[in-house]
């Protein structure tokens, strides 16, 4: 399992086919998600959304994105 | 990234007295400093204290050894040198990097380990921003001048040893990029049955931190509506997505994301912009 997984309790993940979808949520509820969606040959692409998500979030946001840019996850 | 210097100093045999820090050590520099000596239970004179890595072995008979180490040396550390009462037959060695971008203790093995000529230090996954990995041992011989008393690890340079009246240690480091991950490290012994100490380091690099100019590299590009700043990333094929920040002084700064699938080759540019963002360095 990937090293991000249980480092953050605000963060959820889940998996439909090929896309992989975290969770991020801050301390007053708002949640963004990064979706993941795997092609072996183009390349994965990545999907945010979120609306007025606190910036007490974005340290596991980045995290998250390292992991991904690098391909430690999903 | 910027890699990490390296730069260390090494007693000579019952040093004592004031210790300064090698040439060239700064402000905001991470240390590890390491004490060792015969018939000692203490010292003195350690500024650093426990919110550091700490590490130690004593013994009845002979063994003292102590590590710490401090992420980021402040002026003071550096203006008022420790000093260093405490050991016979002993010394000490310190490591300075620069810029400091973290120091991890990765493995200890600070025990009295008898009839034993061999440590293996498990292997471990390197962090993303891993500079420098270091191993350091040190072990009581069984004579006086016996020369070299333990071999590196395979594949780590032999970066200084001292041979001292009871104590030898030797230190070695190797880039990250040549360390495989999981792959175990074996220090081999050549005296045995004596108090030795293991420690395994690995020193980060310091992130940059991205500057806020407009645009900040190609593909990103910044405007601002009112007390909404938006960043909007394009990927190579022209995908984007945007994130906008809005400031709020009640309730905090919130950042919305909208946009397509972007490919995941720019989502290192969305982390590194998170950075200047999150902290509130932009807008």
């Amino acid at each position: 399992m990937p090293a991000f997984e249980g480092s953050n309790n605000y963060t959820s993940k889940s998996t439909s086919g090929a896309v992989v979808t975290y969770t991020i949520t801050d301390v007053r509820g708002t949640s963004a998600t990064v979706a993941v969606t795997q092609n072996s040959v183009t390349g994965n692409t990545v999907t945010l959304t979120g609306t007025g998500v606190r910036l007490d979030a974005m340290k596991t946001m980045m995290k998250l994105l390292q992991q991904v840019s690098t391909g430690l996850v999903p | 990234m910027t890699e990490v210097v390296f730069r260390s100093k090494i007693s000579a045999e019952g040093d004592s007295g004031t210790i300064t820090w090698p040439a060239g050590t700064l402000v905001g520099d991470s240390a590890i400093l390491i004490i060792w000596g015969a018939n000692v239970q203490s010292h003195t004179g350690i500024g650093w204290r426990p919110d550091f890595v700490h590490a130690t072995i004593s013994a009845a008979d002979v063994t003292y050894y102590s590590a710490w180490s401090k992420l980021s040396l402040t002026a003071s550390d550096l203006s008022t040198p420790f000093t260093y009462t405490g050991a016979n037959f002993g010394g000490y060695l310190i490591y300075v990097t620069t810029p400091a971008g973290g120091i991890i203790l990765i493995d200890e093995d600070n025990t009295i380990v008898p009839n034993s000529d061999i440590h293996v230090i498990p292997g471990f996954t390197k962090n993303a921003t891993s500079s420098l990995i270091t191993t350091i041992l040190v072990d009581q011989t069984l004579q006086n001048n016996f020369g070299l008393h333990f071999l590196v690890p395979d594949g780590f340079a032999d970066r200084g040893q001292v041979i001292m009246t009871w104590f030898g240690t030797s230190e070695a480091d190797l880039a990250s990029a040549n360390y495989t991950n999981n792959a175990t490290m074996t220090w081999r012994q050549l005296e045995f049955a004596k108090p030795r100490g293991v420690t395994l380091w690995e020193f980060l690099r310091k992130e940059e931190i991205v500057p806020p100019p407009s645009n900040i590299r190609p593909g990103i590009s910044k405007s601002t509506n009112g007390a909404v700043t938006s960043f909007v990333v394009t990927d190579t094929k022209g995908a984007s997505v945007t994130m906008a920040l809005k400031k709020d002084p009640v309730l905090g700064n919130t950042l919305s994301f909208s946009g397509n699938p972007v490919h995941v080759s720019s989502i290192k540019w969305i982390s590194d912009l998170l950075i200047p963002i999150s902290t509130g360095l932009i807008p």
